[in-house]
């Protein structure tokens, strides 16, 4: 059973090692730090990286800004079209990337036992997948090509590397897994709402209610997530979450 | 009791087989296993590494050995596997980097203190100061840029102090340059010594190569740069040391030896069962791989595998830490520079390593930006602003 950890000897903490602690702290009294240079700081030299540096990369222009016309992109009346599209492209990794993160929680599930609800989990999984399709075609709409991989869909995929990683950890616990989706969901419920402020802003008013349809759903998925959470951690027994 | 190296013949190769499942097993515990069985497991992969390296090269300049080497090669190669991926993916790639200083500098320092080839011996001591050099510089980085402890992985048995700056390391190619150790003298532990500390370096360098594009700060990437530099000028010192007059054959016999040397001392000081399992199986793998290469060896140079290698073993490597000697080459041997062949006072540096690392450092240091007034704290440098924790550990 993948439950909460229990006490065992952990070898981190210093208090297990108070004499040779102590001594790594006066070792200090011996050899002191000591500069060797100094011409430049820490700030200075990353300044000079950020002010000096390139992007991750561009929006891929959709064929509609470069001639050629689609019904969706007449309504693309906002003030930053690409970041209208680098959004998209940010969902619908996100939303892809969670369908992946569900199927490595349900395996666990399904390994374990006790377990989550499964069909409550897989039902979210769908959920993920059904955005994901949204997404894609709101972006085939305007002329985009969901294939394309964003800068902010590059960015946000960094940003998550930690939830996979920690999900498809066999080690890992169920309730340490429910905490790394938990983030996920946070991040995504934001994320609907942000888009769907932007496809507001840009009169791309078929999609308007759909995104924040998909918002009220992971909104729904945020809060279950959390309860769950919740409750493996307050009563540490998984037969109680359904 | 010592094992004696002709009498146990191992596992025959032939048998020698790992399945994809052998090879990835469940990890060693970044938070409860000792920290020197991941030293272990990241000095026999290193050890690992450095027998297929050597083995490629043989390769490539004995046509009739072609087969041998590759049939133990790739043993080699799931033995490799298997080690290095004991170790958990909750090591993020700076920590396993402090991980690898630890070894440097607990494995070198054990090496320094038992080698009985007095210039082999202050060679280990010269580059143990600049590994523990780096270890500071990492922690400092592992600290300020990730927010997290170095001693979580260093339990508190290595230091977290500056050692010859960094800064100071870095030579012109020729100050790089060592003598030999003559083969025909050596004792068998000075060789296996000489095999063991330049496999872990290697090992080093590569990871540093692959890990620092990795990062997305500048500091790190520079710093990664900056110290795979000293790890290629510390590869080119500890090859030197190896007497280059060593056959082909006499080079791999010594490899295949050092390696059940190194699996026996493993066996010897492991405390987690599952992993000195994995020792045992392997110092098995490697008596076998050991008698194959000795048969080759006689075979094909007429003369008795023990004119090379003794029947039995040498003093094994002791895992402990090594703090208190640490401390007191520091003390004696800081202002050490290398100078051709020789160790010499700092006054008597070489211009042309002088030179050579201005013109590097032209643009800024990264070792010493990223540790400016750095001083390891328990819990790590934020508790400067809530000193409670320290304070409390002081007493």
């Amino acid at each position: 059973m993948k439950d909460a950890a229990e006490f065992g000897l952990n070898k981190t903490p210093t208090q297990l090692h108070p004499v040779m602690t102590q001594s790594m702290i006066e070792g200090y009294e011996e050899f002191p730090p000591h500069a060797e240079y100094n011409a430049i700081d820490a700030f200075t030299m990353r300044k000079n990286y950020i002010q000096r540096s390139e992007q991750l990369g561009a929006v891929p222009l959709p064929s509609t800004l470069s001639g050629v016309v689609s019904s969706g992109a007449q309504a693309i009346q906002g003030n930053s079209p690409s970041a209208l599209i680098d959004k998209l492209g940010e969902r619908l990794a996100f939303e892809r990337s969670g369908v992946r993160l569900y199927d490595a929680l349900i395996t666990k599930c399904r390994a374990a036992a006790p377990d989550l609800d499964i069909q409550i989990l897989e039902q979210f999984r769908d959920d993920e997948a059904q955005h994901f399709a949204l997404v894609q075609e709101c972006i085939v709409s305007m002329g985009g090509d969901p294939t394309a991989q964003t800068p902010c869909a590059d960015s946000s995929g960094v940003a998550t590397m930690g939830f996979m990683q920690v999900l498809n950890d066999p080690r890992s616990s169920i309730p340490q897994c429910a905490e790394a989706i938990l983030m996920a969901e946070l991040a995504d419920a934001a994320g609907w709402e942000l888009l769907t402020t932007l496809a507001d802003e840009a009169g791309l008013s078929d999609y308007i209610d759909k995104f924040d349809q998909a918002r009220r759903t992971e909104d729904h998925h945020m809060y279950t997530i959390k309860d769950w959470l919740e409750r493996l951690t307050l009563n540490n027994e998984l037969e109680e979450v359904e | 009791m010592a094992l004696n190296i002709y009498e146990n013949r191992g596992l025959p190769i032939d048998k020698q087989h790992l399945t994809w499942r052998d090879m990835v097993q469940v990890p060693i515990s970044k938070l409860d296993d000792d920290a020197f069985t991941r030293v272990r497991v990241i000095l026999m992969n290193g050890i690992e590494l450095e027998s297929i390296q050597f083995s490629r090269a043989c390769a490539r300049m004995n046509k009739e050995l072609q087969l041998p080497l590759a049939q133990l090669r790739r043993i080699d190669q799931h033995q490799a596997t298997l080690i290095n991926w004991l170790l958990g993916a909750d090591h993020s790639p700076l920590e396993t980097t402090i991980a690898y200083e630890q070894v440097a500098i607990e494995v070198t320092a054990a090496v320094a203190q038992n080698d009985p080839d007095p210039y082999l011996a202050q060679i280990y001591r010269f580059g143990l100061l600049e590994d523990f050099d780096h270890m500071y510089r990492y922690s400092a980085l592992l600290d300020r840029l990730e927010g997290k402890d170095s001693n979580n992985i260093l339990q508190s048995y290595t230091d977290v102090l500056p050692g010859r700056p960094t800064i100071y390391e870095h030579r012109a190619p020729e100050d790089d340059l060592r003598e030999c150790y003559d083969r025909k003298k050596a004792q068998p532990l000075t060789k296996m010594h000489a095999l063991t500390i330049m496999s872990g370096e290697q090992q080093t360098w590569n990871y540093y190569m692959n890990i620092g594009p990795l990062f997305s700060d500048p500091l790190a990437r520079q710093l990664y740069a900056e110290i795979a530099h000293i790890e290629e000028q510390h590869v080119t010192q500890y090859q030197c040391i190896m007497d280059p007059s060593e056959t082909w054959l006499e080079k791999w016999l010594l490899h295949k030896a050092n390696e059940v040397y190194n699996y026996y001392g493993c066996v010897q000081q492991e405390k987690n069962s599952r992993v000195k399992a994995v020792w045992e199986r392997f110092l098995d793998y490697e008596l076998g791989q050991f008698h194959v290469v000795r048969d080759l060896f006689e075979q094909h140079e007429q003369r008795d595998a023990q004119s090379v290698v003794p029947a039995e073993l040498p003093e094994l490597i002791p895992y402990e830490s090594q703090r208190d000697y640490v401390r007191e080459v520091l003390r004696n041997e800081v202002n050490l520079r290398a100078k051709g062949t020789a160790f010499v006072d700092i006054s008597e540096e070489s211009v042309a390593s002088k030179t050579y690392r201005q013109r590097l450092h032209a643009d800024g240091v990264p070792s010493e930006i990223v540790a400016l007034n750095y001083i390891w704290m328990p819990g790590g440098e934020v508790n400067k602003i809530y000193p409670s924790t320290v304070s409390q550990l002081q007493h």
